[in-house]
């Protein structure tokens, strides 16, 4: 056992003399031997919420997230988060979190448990259904606008910037101008 | 200072309590600690004689303030300290304490090539073959403390260069001794390193090993035992170092990393147990 770096567990050397003064470790060890040991492991990673891009890091045991916090050697944040940033640990472990899709239906006053693929169908029906009666190709002085006052989309604040994006390219495509996210309410 | 010694000593009377298999340790902890108190009002001056214009120009190339392998200094105060430090092992063991403190009058013992001995050890490894189990060397850490209060000294004099300076080496800037603690702290949580040598403490990256500098973080990690979530062990896959780390951040109150060391020697044991050292 070598464990002179730390000036303990062992006995001095040679030029030291050959002391016997030594405090014997046997109760510490008796303490520590039932002791169960957890490994983690720290890695960091840049906040996926908004354009600052705080650093974070994320303590995993298994795969599995058990700590979030800020980065104190990152030079944007310095340790700190905004509330969202702070709250990320959630985005992860959640026990509130839906993990089922819902659908209630018009005049309904339950929720029900649904399939994504039912749920995707829905979807698309009620968008092509609600687009199809409201699609302007034209406005009023007659310059071409192709777009679909019906439909607004509000959301999401557990998107981040690359799911945004591409949330935001598709509701374009569909026409909607009435695109807001949770940052700016 | 006075209050902070009694509030230490508290935090130790209540260690004991919790404790009973560090009552013997920190018993002696407890009498080094006032006994340091004592001679850190002797210190009177820098016996290192720390040429003050090359501070930065040694910070800037990683040299620590103070040359313990090659350096000879004037180590009167230190030597009568640790003179006073064997008077706590005497009553632990009375002949063999005596034979040192008689050889070290006789000038059998040179106090100087001690101290010398137990710095250059650090970097030759292999010359602790002679190892035992399971013992803690009171003698080796009564060396290290003997030279406490005038590192202390160097520390509060020289501190505030060296943090600004940003020193960001994994050893101490006054001794170039290994730390033997790291404290997460602050609202940012950064970690500082702790030199038992010095009582200095310096900032330094949160993931990243002191001994050897890997930042790989899937080859460093940390672990932690139930029920004490205010410390833990970071270790290094590639040099097979480990440090102990305490976060008080919870707490609510600034630990005494003296203290904490000897407090969780269980960590240590469990480290070494791990394959670390």
């Amino acid at each position: 056992m070598d464990v002179s770096r730390r000036g303990f567990l062992k006995i001095s050397s040679a030029a030291l003399m050959a002391s016997g003064i030594g405090i014997n470790l046997k109760p510490v060890a008796a303490h520590a031997q039932p002791l169960k040991i957890k490994y983690a492991k720290e890695t960091t990673t840049i906040c996926p919420y908004c354009a600052v891009g705080c650093g974070i890091i994320v303590s995993t045991r298994g795969g599995k997230v058990i700590n979030t916090e800020g980065d104190p050697d990152h030079p944007v944040n310095r340790g700190s988060l905004c509330s969202k940033g702070g709250s990320i640990y959630q985005l992860s472990q959640n026990k509130n979190r839906l993990d089922k899709p819902l659908y209630r239906a018009p005049y309904s006053d339950k929720w029900e448990e649904k399939s994504w693929e039912w749920m995707i169908d829905k979807i698309a029906r009620n968008v092509k259904k609600s687009r199809d009666k409201s699609f302007v190709f034209k406005n009023e002085k007659g310059q071409v606008v192709n777009r679909t006052d019906g439909i607004a989309s509000v959301g999401s604040a557990a998107m981040d910037n690359e799911e945004c994006f591409i949330y935001q390219k598709l509701l374009r495509g569909l026409g909607l101008v009435y695109i807001e996210h949770q940052a700016r309410i | 200072m006075v209050q902070v010694l009694k509030d230490t000593l508290k935090t130790i009377d209540g260690y004991k309590n919790m404790n009973p298999h560090y009552e013997e340790l920190l018993n002696i902890l407890e009498e080094v600690l006032i006994l340091r108190e004592m001679y850190r009002r002797k210190v009177t001056g820098d016996i290192f004689n720390v040429e003050e214009s090359l501070i930065l120009k040694k910070i800037a190339g990683g040299l620590p303030l103070v040359d313990f392998p090659e350096g000879t200094f004037e180590l009167e105060g230190p030597k009568e300290y640790f003179i006073a430090l064997l008077k706590i092992a005497q009553k632990r063991d009375l002949n063999e304490t005596d034979e040192i403190i008689r050889k070290l009058n006789a000038g059998e013992i040179d106090y100087g090539e001690m101290v010398r001995e137990s710095f250059t050890l650090l970097q030759d490894e292999d010359a602790s073959d002679e190892s035992e189990e399971g013992v803690f060397d009171l003698l080796d850490f009564l060396v290290e403390e003997s030279l406490r209060p005038a590192l202390e000294l160097l520390s509060e004099k020289y501190g505030d260069i060296i943090t600004g300076a940003k020193w960001s080496e994994g050893y101490c800037p006054i001794c170039g001794r290994e730390p033997k603690m790291s404290e997460l702290k602050g609202e940012g949580g950064s970690r500082f390193l702790f030199c038992g040598q010095c009582g200095f403490e310096w900032q330094f990256k949160r993931i990243k090993c002191p001994f050897c500098g890997n930042e790989d973080q899937q080859t460093l990690a940390y672990f932690t035992i139930e029920e004490e979530e205010k410390y833990r062990v970071d270790v290094c896959n590639v040099c097979n170092k480990y440090i102990k780390a305490v976060d008080f951040r919870k707490a609510e109150k600034e630990p005494n990393l003296d203290v904490e060391d000897i407090a969780t020697l269980h960590l240590d044991i469990l480290a070494d147990e791990e394959g670390y050292e």
